[in-house]
């Protein structure tokens, strides 16, 4: 039998991509606001080559899908992290952060997406879309 | 305003509160000012106008730009992109053009949401017309003749490539009446432009038959008062460290 080479690989332990820890945050505020908002990721043009980048957007459909730009993201496009995310601050200034690992990215990601201000973007797309039907 | 009648007023990082501003616009003014419907404040960019606030359909606010679908009662609908980019106090040439890139996708995607390419964007770009953030087919397209701009697009490395019309090109140094640019900014750097233009308006093609440079200025006086200071720079004490823009576009 042929020795092995390839050292230890594991197919349960692959990292999650940065997009897809995104796309499910997005679904899960279609659920939470019973569908009177969705969010949507989008994948941003990047000039440089050697990195991938996205957005996230939280549409409210009753108001003829009005987009609002919750954050943004970008990364090396083979080994992910360090991970730039850009987000905007209360003043309604973008600011970033840079996180090194995907346990520092959903801290991150948390953070800003319970944050006070997104918080209340939500309620207000709700309210105005309730006002609506 | 009065001075001008100006319908539509686009500030950026304006620091006075809204109340105050609409006390003061609305003065002895008819008809009065008021607030362009907005579903979500931005405190970066302000609309203000005299034409019904549904007039303004708010479309998205991405980035640091907001995208309205401006439907005056009577007139052409447009797709109206209010701008404040990141300073170059914040942000790299590279940086800069970046975004830009990513504004000027935006900008394509809601046109073709829209259905239509009467464009204009306005604000503070924080770049001048020459810089690869608003020439490259990539970002805005932005070119500085009409003659150029009504090819309406090019073919770059595959793509269509839709053009801009920058005007602001032409307000350049002395040879146009009004200031030599809209901010001032001297350094001790081998190269140095002093006057920038990083306010303009850029328009598609089809808005183009409504538009004439001859009612595009760089404003230096708002009234009697002059709003340069002793130097003949923005006098940021009084106004703003840059100078407003006006325009016409008679839709």
């Amino acid at each position: 039998m042929s020795e092995d080479l390839w050292g230890d690989i594991s197919v349960d332990r692959g990292i999650k991509l940065p997009v897809t820890i995104l796309k499910e945050q997005a679904t899960i505020l279609g659920e939470k606001t019973n569908k009177i908002l969705e969010a949507k990721v989008y994948p941003l043009g990047m000039s440089d080559k050697e990195r991938v980048g996205y957005y996230l957007n939280i549409i409210a459909p009753a108001l003829s899908n009005y987009k609002f730009e919750v954050l943004s993201i970008d990364h090396p496009a083979l080994f992910v992290y360090p991970l730039n995310l850009h987000y905007k601050t209360h003043e309604g200034a973008w600011t970033s952060s840079v996180c090194k690992d995907e346990t520092e990215f959903i801290s991150k990601l948390k953070e800003v997406l319970s944050s006070e201000i997104v918080h209340k973007v939500i309620a207000s797309l709700i309210a105005q879309s309730k006002a609506t039907t | 305003m009065r001075e001008h009648s100006v319908d539509v007023l686009i500030l950026a990082e304006c620091e006075i509160n809204d109340v105050t501003l609409l006390e003061t616009l609305n003065e002895n003014q008819s008809p009065k000012y008021g607030i362009a419907l907005s579903y979500i404040p931005n405190p970066r960019i302000k609309i203000f106008t005299t034409l019904p606030r549904e007039s303004f359909r708010p479309l998205g606010d991405e980035g640091n730009a907001a995208f309205r679908l401006l439907r005056p009662p009577i007139g052409e609908e447009i797709i109206l992109v209010a701008v404040h980019l990141s300073s170059k106090l914040h942000q790299s040439d590279a940086e800069q053009a970046f975004n830009a890139t990513r504004l000027g996708r935006s900008v394509r995607e809601f046109e073709l949401e829209i259905g239509h390419t009467k464009t204009l964007i306005v604000g503070d770009l924080n770049m001048n017309p020459f810089e690869h953030g608003l020439v490259a087919a990539e970002t805005f397209h932005a070119v500085m003749t009409k003659e150029i701009a009504l090819r309406n697009s090019r073919t770059v490395s595959g793509e269509e490539k839709m053009f801009f019309y920058n005007p602001m090109w032409g307000l350049f140094g002395d040879n146009t009446p009004g200031a030599p640019g809209t901010y001032y900014y001297g350094s001790g750097n081998q190269v140095n432009y002093f006057w920038n233009i990083f306010d303009q308006i850029l328009i598609r093609p089809s808005l183009l038959p409504y538009f004439d440079e001859k009612n595009l200025h760089i404003l230096s006086n708002v009234g009697v008062k002059s709003l340069l200071n002793r130097k003949g720079s923005p006098n940021a004490s009084f106004a703003s460290d840059h100078l407003p823009i006006l325009f016409q576009l008679s839709i």
